[in-house]
């Protein structure tokens, strides 16, 4: 009995001691649970919910964002309607010294200017940015342009107003454009000195036809032999200074393009001089101007490089010193040998003169293309202003430079140091005047629609004793040759011809069912002379070029390389 | 030699079978060396029922510590837990106390109890302190004044907190005894070579938004960018959806404290707690004057992130005998507020299997940002994983 109460008492006891300790267990639960939802109950109070705050998409919202922020080309300020800053692209820190653009954030648009002082406030841009701010309507926008020190921009300001209650503010978008204003002055700069260019071109080719077109008349109504011989000289004269001037014009315009090429030939450097000297002392003496000329005696005989362009150069030098100098002045031309360096010579060439002089301002744009020094000397002294340029161009291409010395009033020095490389002399590649070879029994056939031209070339290949038949046209050009195919040895073609050009002419025989028409040389004689041209030329399926006007030295030499070959037949 | 072991219990009803608990696993990794201590994490429940004081009483070594929200250890993770973290060494001197009451000053009393000393006890190669949580004083006064009275000791610690709302019940306990209002602290000397981690949040900013503290005074921020704090806090509502709700920004400012002498150019972590129109920004640390500031996300994702690299970080670590990882309460509270324990999972699971660790929640972290010849920057941290690797 006792036993039995014991035992229930102390199963009682267990019970509850564990009662009491799941009282506990479900008391410490029922107190974790009120703190948790504590917790809930204050995230959610404060709407937060850190889980979806910035999500993957909200985030990569926010990096484009500050993308644009950072790449906007535009420099952008946004303030609100209290004129303090909110945001802005991060370029702000290029007009602005400070670290990050989004510390300038809270700060006025007084504060700002007061603090970093960016030139880009000017008055203008705050009064604008005042009235746009106390305009009446919503939207207002005032664009302005401003100068300051660290270029110019286009301003635009406007208000903003996201809706109501929401955001408003002003906005100042700031377009730089300055390379803009500058591309247009130096647009407007060359438009200027291409159309002064033009004005003096035309000057410079209708004195020389003007020169022709009196010279031919005089001579054309007298009788006087010897005043007809005068007309002639000043008629050669005027042709000749219009041949340089247009292949000035077409050198400069292969500069422009890159497309001017220097030859390489092998020559001797005081017959080149001598040759200029010859061609320049007549004009210079004409104008009782002194000649001096200062060869020095150790430049090698024999050289190699592009000895028509350094001709071309050292006349020009030479024509400008004698066109600026006045009567009684003197022009100097030195040359001398510097140093040697493995198989080449360094020379200097001097061209100086005692004339005008060129002020340091206009050094400056001396080399620069379609200028001259000072335009009223064009009315003075004529000149379509490209030769200095063209030298400079020539120079440059040859590895060499350029500079002047002098002062206003007190003459000018030009000086050139450029390689030219040794030649070792060998007796088998001096290189001969080309003699007229006898081309008896090969014919050739000149397909030109200018009888002139048809002449001119004649006269040239007379001392061959070629038989020369003509075509007026290409029309007429195919037809000679379908009815003799083989009579051809060679054919010189102008392309410039009305209804059908040599080009399409060319193509034509070429389709002819002939070997002969495949195999006949056929050469481009034309006044086109760029480089595109003896592409088409080419591509047409003529053989060579040959520029007008034709030297007889070049198209004897033409001729031989085509015709020469079968002389050993 | 040091040798490390964690141990773990929920046993909130017998005492006793908690402290057999406890035992059994702590004889199972190490048997105790010359000198022996425990640092103990626990929840409130513990405290309140008795079974901390009795375990403690019990242990043969000293207990520091303080309570938390949940925590994790080499067996287990949970919420209602008791964990223990052992270090036994017979070349390291350990030193465990705590200070009278901080309510008035914390100086005095830290100093105080480092006078106390055991005689022989060199400088302190570490001090793990478990500050209270007063409001009236920021982390950075701790750290302030343990750099005044130890100098160039590297600090290592938690505020206490728990796992409710206003952590009312948050206390420091040391061998069982539990206190509002003192620090609770271990300072080891001796062959010992701590090294350190830091997991803060990932520098991804909120918003292409940065500010520079142009008014403020410890952790009173008076004003951003030459506005009020208030003004400019609240601007940020409408350019980047960032609100200032009940006087709080949950967003964490990552702060360049770049005027101070020790800068080591390691950001860190501030979080703002009260911000009002007519006061300063109250932030969880000090914020100095001249600092700039960035705003950073903080989702969950983020958090684990980090988490997870930190432990990479420490697994790639030789001659770990163990570690102790302390968190801060936001992160669990409320960035992971959808899963308060997925922190405390990436640890367990994440760390090497074999290496003793603890892991809890703060209310405010203590850590070096960097160590350079034996010269610590000590600094606070808010929203941070700290490391501890011994």
């Amino acid at each position: 009995m006792e036993n039995d109460k014991s035992d229930a008492l102390a199963a009682l006891t267990r019970e509850l001691r564990e009662c009491k300790a799941e009282n506990n267990r479900l008391a410490r639960e029922l107190r974790a649970a009120l703190r948790r939802i504590d917790i809930l109950r204050l995230n959610t109070d404060t709407q937060f919910d850190l889980t979806k705050s910035i999500t993957g998409e909200k985030r990569q919202q926010e990096l484009y964002f500050n993308l644009m922020l950072r790449l906007y080309p535009d420099i952008v300020f946004v303030f609100d309607d209290e004129l303090k800053f909110t945001i802005g692209t991060q370029n702000i820190t290029d007009i602005i010294d400070v670290e990050d653009v989004s510390l300038l954030r809270g700060h006025t648009l007084a504060s700002i200017v007061d603090r970093y002082c960016p030139s880009i406030f000017t008055d203008e841009m705050l009064d604008a940015i005042e009235r746009v701010k106390t305009g009446n309507e919503k939207g207002v926008e005032n664009k302005i342009d401003i100068s300051t020190e660290q270029g110019q921009f286009e301003v635009t300001i406007l208000s903003f107003n996201m809706g109501k209650g929401s955001y408003s503010g002003i906005l100042a978008i700031i377009h730089d454009i300055t390379e803009v204003n500058l591309a247009k002055e130096q647009a407007e700069a060359g438009n200027r000195a291409k159309s002064e260019f033009l004005s003096r071109i035309n000057h410079e080719i209708r004195t020389p036809i003007h020169t022709i077109m009196g010279m031919t008349g005089v001579a054309i109504n007298s009788d006087d032999l010897e005043k007809k011989n005068a007309c002639l000289d000043k008629i050669n004269t005027a042709s000749k200074h219009l041949l340089d001037l247009f292949d000035d014009i077409m050198d400069m315009s292969k500069v422009e393009k890159n497309k001017l090429d220097l030859t390489v030939n092998h020559f001797d450097f005081q017959e080149m001089i001598h040759h200029v000297v010859k061609t320049l002392r007549f004009k210079i003496e004409e104008k009782k101007l002194r000649f001096d000329i200062a060869l020095d005696p150790d430049i090698p005989p024999a050289l190699i490089g592009d000895d028509v362009k350094l001709a071309q150069i050292i006349v020009k030098l030479l024509s400008n010193a004698a066109k600026f100098t006045p009567a009684g002045g003197t022009v100097k031309l030195q040359v001398r040998r510097l140093q040697d360096t493995a198989g080449w010579v360094q020379l200097m060439i001097a061209v100086s003169d005692d004339g005008i002089g060129i002020s340091s301002e206009q050094q400056t744009r001396l080399f620069d293309s379609f200028e001259q020094a000072d335009g009223s000397n064009t009315r003075k002294f004529g000149g379509a202003g490209i030769g200095l340029a063209l030298v400079w161009n020539i120079v440059t291409m040859m590895g060499g430079k350029i500079w002047v010395e002098s002062e206003q009033g007190k003459g000018a020095k030009f000086i050139i140091t450029l390689r030219l490389k040794k030649r070792v002399l060998d007796d088998d590649m001096d290189e001969k005047e080309p003699v007229a070879k006898d081309y008896s029994g090969k014919t050739i056939l000149i397909v030109d629609d200018m009888a002139v031209n048809q002449e001119i070339i004649a006269s040239m290949l007379q001392d061959t004793h070629i038989r020369i038949y003509y075509a007026s046209s290409g029309i007429e050009a195919i037809n000679l040759f379908k009815n003799a195919p083989q009579l051809y040895d060679l054919i010189l073609m102008d392309i410039q011809m009305p209804e059908m050009d040599g080009y399409a002419v060319t193509r034509a025989i070429r389709a002819l069912p002939f070997a002969k028409a495949k195999e006949v040389p056929v050469l481009a004689l034309t006044a086109n002379a760029m480089y595109a041209d003896e592409r088409l030329s080419l591509d047409a399926g003529m053989n060579g070029h040959i520029n007008k006007p034709v030297s007889k030295k070049e198209i004897l030499l033409k001729i031989d390389s085509y015709l020469a070959p079968l002389l050993s037949i | 030699m040091l040798k490390c072991a964690s141990a773990f219990t929920y046993e909130l009803d017998n005492p006793e079978k908690a402290l057999n608990e406890i035992v059994g696993q702590l004889k199972n990794q190490t048997e105790f060396l010359e000198n022996t201590v425990g640092i103990i994490l626990c929840h409130t429940e513990f405290v309140e029922g008795g079974v901390l004081a009795y375990i403690s009483g019990k242990l043969p070594f000293e207990t520091v510590g303080a309570t938390t929200a949940s925590q994790a250890v080499n067996g287990s993770f949970g919420e209602m837990v008791l964990t223990v973290f052992v270090m036994t060494s017979d070349d390291v001197a350990f030193y465990a106390g705590i200070t009278e009451s901080l309510e008035e000053d914390i100086e005095g009393p830290v100093r105080l109890a480092y006078e106390r000393r055991p005689e022989g006890f060199g400088a302190p190669g570490l001090a793990v302190i478990f500050p209270p949580l007063l409001i009236k004083h920021s982390g950075d006064e701790y750290i302030r004044v343990f750099e005044k009275v130890m100098p160039n000791t590297p600090l290592f610690g938690s505020i206490a907190v728990d796992d409710s709302v206003t952590f009312s019940g948050a206390v420091t306990v040391y061998n069982g005894r539990h206190y509002e209002n003192a620090l609770s602290f271990l300072f080891c000397c001796g062959n010992i070579h701590p090294r350190f981690a830091i997991a803060a949040l990932p520098p991804n900013p909120v918003a292409s938004v940065k500010g520079e503290i142009t008014k403020s005074e410890g952790s009173r921020v008076y004003e951003i960018n030459k506005t009020d704090a208030y003004s400019y806090l609240t601007s940020l509502e409408h350019s980047h959806n960032i609100r200032v709700i009940n006087n709080m920004l949950m967003y964490p400012f990552w702060v360049d404290l770049v005027k101070r002498d020790n800068y080591d150019g390691v950001p860190v972590i501030r979080g703002l707690a009260s911000v009002s129109e007519d006061g300063p920004a109250l932030f969880r640390g000090d914020v100095d004057e001249r600092s700039t500031f960035t705003l950073l996300t903080c989702n969950p994702q983020d958090v684990l992130k980090t988490t997870r690299e930190c432990v990479d970080r420490v697994n790639k670590s030789d001659g770990i005998n163990g570690v102790l990882f302390i968190s801060c309460i936001v992160r669990r509270m409320t960035i992971l507020s959808g899963d308060p324990l997925a922190e405390l999972q990436a640890v367990k699971e994440g760390i090497k299997p074999g290496i003793p660790f603890m892991t809890g929640y703060a209310g405010g972290e203590i850590c070096p940002t960097s160590v350079r010849d034996r010269i610590p920057t000590n600094r606070f941290h808010n929203y941070s994983l700290v490391v501890l690797v011994v």
